[in-house]
């Protein structure tokens, strides 16, 4: 089994990742890297449910969002005095996990289309109800001004928006470029990539691709598809939710977009392009869409047409997405297979 | 699949064809660093505030490069790094950022919207970054959330509803009043003010319909006006959402039978409405046509803006030019465009440019300047002017009827 | 609320529910034909606009009326040939990612070409104006769509009920393969179909774009009600598209004057109580919605 060289291979990408990033063709930002770290914790989460679930949900933004207002919340109005990110991370995390179930309870019930649609049902309800509660969360406005409590690790208190020491590196850029909450989302990130891959190498996993291959045998065998489903379901929507909860705490605000439809659509794009049922495809994914957005999209203003394109094309030619189809590429590199799948 | 393997390898070549095509035609390459001050402008070119962006865009565009053929700033060039907000903060914020972390932008400015100015200001404060927030009308700019490090000069909504205080009271009566309004933080922002200075003399509201900022179908609050027979029709709607509810107001004959009120109006929003800004109250901070009468440099921006882009400057883009002039100048006062000394040659300046004589004012960031309250005039009456919508009826001057300290919530960071 | 603003309210859902029976007609029937899932179905509603405002700018506001169904009907023959025929009946998983990718080309396609500014058609002066409606002030043009809607739906039904192509729409809805074996050319039927919906979600695009500014992001805009009219009538059955049309209509417009704090999302309660107590829809027939 390759763990240990897939679990180092990860590493060192993440760690890499922004000083690349940073090169002049790629020319992002290490704010960028952040964001698409955060950003492709709900991807994975999107892809757990669709990859190895295969269920189509059009409405995990609800769950996003949620973990931002929850997060954001917590430090703004409901316990401005503890100024904890732990208890932010969590609060959001928390209000998507019981958002997740309770939705989750009822959607299962239903398949394909009409399982999409009811997701769409509700994270409608979802986005209304946050609203309309404008007292509460400015409704159209969002919240703003959330300024992120330092982190406790053990006795110190690390201000994530500090960067690291100076250090030149060439073209790519200096590492004090990169602010300690790249390190923090990258420690997260490898948490969650674990955490998943562990999941869908577990018994629970294997039932999982059970159901999926073939609900109605999986039933004969003596599973019920429908714990199953609700667990993946949750545990997507809890992944969302840390994502969304992230996000607020790091960009300060959180908008009311995040529960739109539209970020449903963004995760789907995200996870399909990069490559539905692999580990690091969502992440993938995220970081190319995302860089397209803003970086190329400053200059090049028929991005989002690529961007349609591109997943267009995917979908048609390429369903296994771009890091699935590297791997069937290579047929032969079984290591490079095992290394990016759960396999 | 045989199928397969032959359209995948066409498509990673197809791929690597459109990216190399996409890195190749795009001059972002960031080159080495010549001396620039990068401006990051940030403004909405889609959504309903999209004509108030790009002629925001236009102002910039030829500011910098009047700045630049002067010899730029401490005889630094000024360089541009345009951003679409699609009038959603997040969005701008997005941008912002990026502004500021990859571009290193010294500046960022624009906006069309209360809730992207919040949203922006926030940022900026973070980052430690100077904001010139240009066209946003809500209060809370320069209110309760104002920072240290953001600057609006823009009137707000509780100096254009006092500006016209006497106007609606003269005009409108004490009768009934049904509002529509934009359900954002500008929207409110108007409708709190302009109760507040309404209902004390008797006028009495007879309901309020929220429609997100956006709408496009107005008939059902329409509908509702009509039924409820008001005396008043007030339209606190901005950019195409105020087009498009006005105009359908007139397919529901309310521009007959009721007396309409838009707080806050432009050039793109009375040419979009035709005749049917006729009679109807609204203010702005400039109205290119009374100010080239009355000021000389007005009449310098304008018949230049004309020159270049053939279509006269909206009030937000005659702010745009005059926020760009007036960082200009601290910069050059400062002796460096780092924050503090910027900060420190705005608070109190007293200056003259496109209007009256004006001022920074140091406890809450907001421009001191005048509030034109204005008439719509049917298009016969603009003389083949499409443009030159309306008749001034007053210049108030910005002193009388901004927020005192008193009775705002600004609590600027360092002060 | 009073008696004249509940009028009000009812006719204004009318006529709004009436724009969605149309959109949704072509939706249902092309699920229920072709048992695709169409995703990019507001996109033709906003290729309709478009190309309405584009023709109307040279010749006309009749002539966008008319161009816009016949381009959008034949936009969609190309996609149909080059690209959807090969997803009919597949999981509908696929279908909805693949049309979903075509709506966003589409709406960025419309936004780099037109721009991302908001857009109105311009109707002809004679066709503005207001009706008197029962002692109030009504906008004319709406009332004139609302009638048109009425005839073309009442068109379509005809075609559906009582020709020959019907006849084996209708069967092949049923029993795709048995209307094969009997002769039916249900390839050609299965085109036409998806052809006649596409064009009629274009007719309405440019139709109701004076009402309706148009946008690049229009076509979303009208796609999630569209499913929200035919989950709530039933995928696939044409009345209930009518009739689901309506009621969304009317759901939307008299909550904007009775309850206005729930009016953005009372069609979605509706949807998920739909969706959980009775899957198939008001009038739609009980099927294999759960596999």
């Amino acid at each position: 089994m390759t763990g240990w060289r897939f679990y180092a291979l990860l590493a060192a990408g993440l760690a890499l990742f922004p000083l690349i990033f940073h090169l002049p063709p790629i020319n992002g930002y290490a704010g960028l890297a952040t964001e698409i770290l955060i950003v492709g914790i709900a991807a994975i989460g999107f892809n757990l449910l669709l990859g190895y679930a295969g269920q189509l949900s059009y409405g995990h933004a609800a769950f996003y969002g949620l973990g931002s207002y929850g997060s954001g919340l917590a430090v703004l109005t409901f316990f401005p005095h503890a100024q904890s990110f732990a208890l932010a991370l969590f609060t959001g995390i928390a209000i998507a996990g019981i958002a997740a179930a309770i939705i989750g309870s009822l959607v299962v019930r239903l398949y394909g289309i009409y399982f999409a649609l009811l997701t769409v049902a509700f994270a409608q309800m979802v986005y209304f109800i946050v609203f309309q509660a404008r007292d509460l969360t400015n409704g159209d406005d969002g919240l703003q001004g959330i300024s992120a409590p330092p982190l406790n690790v053990g006795f110190a208190h690390v201000d994530l928006g500090s960067s690291l020491p100076a250090f030149g590196l060439g073209p790519c850029g200096d590492l004090s470029d990169i602010k300690l909450w790249y390190v923090f989302a990258a420690i997260v990130a490898f948490l969650v990539v674990a955490f998943v891959r562990t999941l869908v190498r577990s018994e629970f996993g294997e039932a999982l691709a059970a159901i999926r291959e073939n609900e109605e045998r999986s039933i004969f065998i003596g599973l019920d598809p429908r714990r199953y489903k609700l667990a993946v379901f949750v545990i997507s929507g809890l992944l969302c939710g840390l994502s969304g909860a992230l996000h607020a705490l790091y960009q300060g605000s959180a908008a009311i977009e995040g529960l739109s439809v539209e970020q449903s659509g963004a995760f789907a794009i995200f996870t399909i392009v990069g490559g539905v049922g692999t580990l690091i495809g969502p992440l993938v994914g995220t970081g190319l869409i995302m860089w397209l957005e803003n970086i190329v999209g400053g200059v090049f203003p028929a991005w989002r047409l690529v961007e349609g394109l591109v997943f267009v094309a995917v979908v048609v030619f390429l369903p296994s997405g771009i890091v699935g189809s590297l791997l069937r590429r290579r047929g032969g590199r079984l290591w490079l297979r095992r290394l990016v799948t759960a396999k | 699949m045989k199928r397969q393997t032959t359209s995948r390898g066409r498509f990673i070549g197809g791929t690597a064809a459109a990216t190399a095509l996409a890195f190749g035609s795009a001059p972002y390459i960031m080159a080495a660093p010549t001396k620039e001050f990068v401006i990051g402008v940030n403004v909405p070119q889609s959504g309903s505030y999209s004509d108030q962006g790009t002629d925001q865009l236009r102002a910039y565009q030829m500011a910098i490069d009047e700045i630049n053929k002067a010899g730029g700033v401490m005889g630094v060039p000024l360089r541009a790094s345009v951003g679409d907000d699609q009038t959603k903060a997040d969005v701008a914020v997005d941008n912002a950022r990026r502004m500021i972390e990859r571009d290193g932008a010294v500046m960022i400015t624009g906006g069309s919207s209360t809730g992207t100015a919040i949203a922006v200001s926030a940022l900026c404060q973070q980052m430690k970054t100077i904001f010139m927030a240009t066209l946003t009308h809500g209060d809370e700019t320069t209110d309760i959330n104002c920072h240290e490090h953001t600057f609006r000069r823009y009137n707000d909504a509780h100096m254009s509803a006092r500006a016209m205080a006497n106007e609606l009271i003269k005009r409108y009566g004490t009768g009934r009043w049904f509002h529509i309004t934009a359900d954002y933080s500008w929207g409110h922002s108007v409708y709190d003010n302009l109760t507040a200075v309404v209902e004390p003399k008797g006028a009495k509201t007879v309901d309020n319909v929220l429609l997100k900022l956006g709408t496009t179908d107005f008939a059902g609050a329409l509908g509702k006006a009509q039924a409820a027979k008001p005396d008043v029709l007030v339209i606190t709607e901005f950019g195409k959402d105020m087009v498009n509810c006005l105009n359908q107001a007139a397919t529901f004959g309310l521009t007959k039978s009721t007396k309409i009120l838009v707080p806050l109006a432009d050039e793109y929003m009375a040419k979009g409405t035709g005749d049917n800004f006729d009679n109807v109250v609204t203010t702005a901070p400039f109205y290119y046509k009374y100010h080239a009468a009355h000021y000389p440099a007005a009449k310098k921006f304008v018949d230049a803006f004309m020159a270049r882009y053939g279509t006269p400057p909206s009030n937000g883009a005659e702010c745009a030019y005059v926020n760009m002039y007036q960082w200009k100048y601290a910069v050059e006062a400062a002796g460096s465009p780092a924050p503090a000394g910027v900060i420190a040659k705005l608070e109190g300046h007293k200056f003259q440019a496109t209007k009256g004589p004006e001022y920074w004012r140091a406890w809450d960031h907001q421009g001191i300047n005048s509030v034109m309250v204005m008439e719509g005039i049917p298009m016969s009456a603009r003389f083949g002017d499409e443009w030159a919508f309306a008749r001034v009826l007053h210049e108030v001057d910005g002193e009388g009827v901004a927020v005192t300290q008193g009775q705002s919530k600004c609590k600027i960071e360092s002060a | 609320m009073s008696l004249e603003s509940f009028v009000q309210a009812a006719i204004n859902g009318l006529i709004l529910g009436l724009i969605y029976v149309a959109i949704a007609i072509g939706l249902t029937i092309i699920f229920g034909m072709l048992r695709l899932v169409n995703f990019a179905h507001g996109a033709f509603y906003a290729i309709g606009a478009y190309t309405g405002l584009v023709v109307a700018d040279h010749l006309g506001f009749f002539a966008g009326v008319v161009a816009a169904p016949i381009v959008v009907g034949m936009l969609a023959f190309g996609l149909d040939r080059v690209l959807l025929r090969s997803f009919y009946g597949k999981p509908p998983t696929a279908q909805i990612l693949v049309t979903f990718g075509i709506a966003l080309v589409v709406e960025e396609a419309l936004r780099l070409i037109f721009g991302g500014t908001t857009r109105q058609l311009a109707i002809p002066d004679w066709l503005n104006g207001s009706i008197a409606v029962a002692g109030l002030q009504y906008p004319a043009y709406r009332i004139y769509l609302a009638i048109a809607i009425i005839v073309v739906v009442f068109a379509v039904w005809f075609f559906i009920e009582r020709t020959t192509y019907g006849l084996i729409v209708r069967a092949g809805v049923r029993d795709r393969v048995m209307v094969q074996l009997l002769g039916g050319n249900v390839e050609a039927a299965s085109t036409l179909i998806f052809v006649l919906g596409a064009a009629l979600a274009g007719l309405v695009g440019v139709a109701a774009s004076p009402i309706y500014s148009v946008d690049p992001g229009t076509g979303f805009a009208f796609l999630i009600p569209s499913f929200v009219v035919v989950v709530i009538g039933g995928l696939g059955s044409f009345w209930g598209a009518v009739v689901g049309g309506i009621i969304v209509g009317e759901l939307m417009s008299i909550s904007q004057v009775a309850f206005p704090v729930v009016s953005d999302v009372i069609i979605y309660v509706a949807m998920a109580l739909v969706l959980l107590l009775r899957p198939q829809g008001l009038l739609g027939e009980s099927e294999m919605i759960r596999g």
